[in-house]
């Protein structure tokens, strides 16, 4: 089983990180309306959904293109047909070269496909050194955002979490010191790694060139400091050419935090050279993991998505409910569209629903995915697939009874009464967190609100009484 | 569109400023060289072996990358529209002199400053039907930052967290 299933979502909206969502949420659509001003938006988007088209509708020549010109350069390439056998390259890697330690730069590839357990397990020290990423592994928790990792969590936290590990108090306020702690951490780490792992923004197919876009400088020292340099990337990651590279570099700092360019980009064609530094070998993934399958349906444009993060922000569920609430690697729209493409078998046939379909996704994402149309159909597609037989009927026999306010007042009124003992047995502070069959059905996998003691209707009857 | 000479200058000017870093313009390499050791001080300092970088800093100060306060560089292209500048790692430039140093000098000969993206990707030879691509280019745009605490932008974090960029005419 891949990684692209964590846990059972934490659905109920986290009092502690809806703040964070919303602050983050704002700050990165002001930026990104500013930035987006400076270029023709309309025309620069529909320019990077035709580079994405095209790779996509090409995907197996110009995978075999740039897997020529990997190897031309001096590069090796894997194939992975699913998660297992990804973690199973990455870990052979490491042990044909005799290595322990490895820095990973932040990937969501290798979130999905849960790599971090594995080189665990095969005994590989991974430390994660994108700040967020470093801060969410610490805590022995999970990224909730492509970009921000930690965005669900507050400096105090994060404050909290250095003290401890140093054993020095730190103040939330000064995030500069919170900062060049985990410099300075991190700093050993590198120059004591063998391996350097990362993830690929795009690939070149003519030239077999790698491309990754960073803020934070810890891909560079990835790909310079250690011997062995590790890309894993998803198929579709791959573009034509040169052109279409250098639209995208700019439209993806753009939708992403709508800066005009990443602090850093590198170009990266084959392994360090004689009297260069950086890595003497360079291993390329290529991670399939369900996506050829999806190529030809009408999901295909799913695989247009170069992972901005844009739609998630604009996501009104994502800001409730944020990134863990959906129990998957990736969440918001995106997230809710690919996930059920990609985890064949498991059971996340619901997610389509975490949308109110009211469209923002789709005028943010700078590859006009049409994410709210994939969300519709991804929704019918899961009714036809396993709606129980009796579901229909049910449905429309309680559809009936509550159609007439006698009946309806009847039913509503003996079921709140039997069941209220129950809620008000099980609740914590306004919630339950844990109801038995068959509402379990709901609760194991988010709270649900414990119903009023006085329903509406009796309410609304003693109000116009009184007036 | 590419921009006329003195617009791309003033595109470039206008973008390194919003990224938090300087733009030192200088007349001939000589005086770029003099803006670079007035800005260098008595740090210590790892540089990359190209011609131009050649009698700025005092033997004594040169320190291994891991140490020196400052890195000295050589851009091979800039970009105006963006304010980044791009550099290729070989032999003599190595990768880790670029990125180690907390404070980052540039040298820029003013002809290497192109309009936009495509234009520096061709200058700098990331394109197809060259014989051997450079094997490794970063493009920086202003110093390296986080806003991973609360959206808090901090410059900073592995890479420079000081970007100075001395422009000069040959
Ligand atoms: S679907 Fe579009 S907006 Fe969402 S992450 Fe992908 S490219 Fe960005």
């Amino acid at each position: 089983m891949s990684g692209l299933v964590i846990e059972p979502p934490r659905g109920r909206p986290d009092p502690a990180v809806t703040p964070n969502l919303h602050r983050a949420a704002a700050h990165w659509g002001t930026q990104r309306a500013d930035a987006r001003g400076r270029v023709d938006w309309e025309a620069w988007r529909e320019l990077a959904r035709q580079i994405r088209a095209d790779a996509v509708r090409h995907l197996p020549e110009l995978i075999e293109l740039l897997e020529a010109r990997v190897a031309t350069a001096g590069g090796h390439v894997h194939h992975a047909r699913n998660a297992e056998e990804a973690c199973d390259h990455v870990v052979r890697i490491c042990r044909e070269a005799g290595a322990t330690r490895a820095v990973k730069g932040k990937s969501m590839t290798s979130e999905e496909i849960g790599l971090g357990a594995a080189l665990q397990g095969a005994g590989i020290e991974a430390v994660e050194t994108d700040l967020g990423e470093y801060i969410v592994q610490a805590m022995g928790d999970r990224p909730s955002h492509i970009l921000a990792p930690a965005v669900h969590l507050s400096a105090g936290q994060v404050a909290n979490l250095f003290a401890r590990e140093s054993g020095r108090p730190f103040d939330p306020d000064d995030t500069a010191a919170l900062v060049s702690h985990a410099r300075a951490v991190l700093r050993q780490r590198f120059l004591a790694a063998e391996v350097g792992i990362t993830g690929v923004n795009l690939a070149v197919a003519e030239t077999g060139t790698l491309t990754i876009v960073e803020s934070e400088g810890n891909i560079r020292l990835a790909t310079a400091l250690p011997r062995i340099h590790i890309a894993l990337m998803g198929l579709e990651k791959v573009i034509r050419d040169w052109e279409g590279a250098a639209h995208l570099i700019q439209m993806l700092p753009l939708a992403a935090q709508g800066k005009m360019a990443a602090a850093s980009t590198s170009f990266i064609t084959g392994p360090a050279r004689d009297g260069d530094d950086g890595p003497h070998e360079l291993h390329l993934v290529l991670l399939d993991g369900g996506r050829s399958a999806i190529r030809g349906t009408p999901f295909e444009e799913a695989l247009h998505c170069i992972r901005c993060g844009a739609c998630l922000y604009a996501c009104p569920v994502y800001r409730q409910v944020g990134g863990h609430g959906y129990g998957t690697t990736y969440s918001g729209p995106i997230g809710a569209v690919i996930t059920p493409l990609l985890a064949q078998g498991a059971d996340t046939d619901d997610l389509p629903w975490y949308s109110s379909l009211c469209g923002a996704c789709v005028e943010a994402c700078p590859v006009k995915i049409p994410l709210d149309d994939q969300l519709v159909a991804l929704r019918a597609r899961a009714h036809e697939d396993d709606a129980p037989r009796g579901e229909a009927a049910l449905f429309a026999a309680w559809a009936r009874l509550w159609s007439r306010p006698s009946s309806y007042r009847a039913t509503a009124a003996t079921a709140g009464r039997a069941l209220r003992p129950l809620w008000s047995a099980l609740a914590r502070d306004g919630w339950q967190h844990r109801a038995p069959f068959p509402f379990s059905g709901w609760t194991d996998g988010r709270d649900a609100r414990t119903p009023d003691p006085e329903p509406f209707h009796a309410r609304w009857r003693s109000r116009r009484v009184g007036a | 569109m590419a921009l006329e000479d003195d617009d791309r200058l003033d595109h470039f000017r206008a973008r390194l400023e919003e990224l938090d870093a300087s733009l030192h313009e200088a007349p001939s390499l000589a005086d770029a060289r003099a803006v670079a050791r007035e800005l260098i001080g008595t740090a210590t300092v790892a540089r990359w072996s190209d011609d131009a970088l050649e009698g700025i800093v005092e033997r004594e100060q040169e320190a291994p990358a891991v140490d020196a306060e400052v890195s000295l560089i050589l851009a091979d292209v800039a970009v105006a529209r963006t304010g980044a500048v791009g550099f290729a790692h070989r032999a003599g430039r190595p990768r880790s002199t670029g990125v180690l140093p907390p404070r980052q000098i540039v040298l820029l000969d003013g002809a290497d400053l192109v309009t936009d993206v495509g234009a520096a990707l061709r200058h700098i030879g990331l394109q197809a039907g060259r014989q051997a691509l450079p094997g490794n280019v970063v493009f920086a745009a202003g110093p390296s930052r986080t806003s991973d605490i609360e959206q808090r932008s901090i410059r900073g974090v592995h890479a420079p967290r000081e970007l100075a960029v001395v422009i000069f005419r040959r």
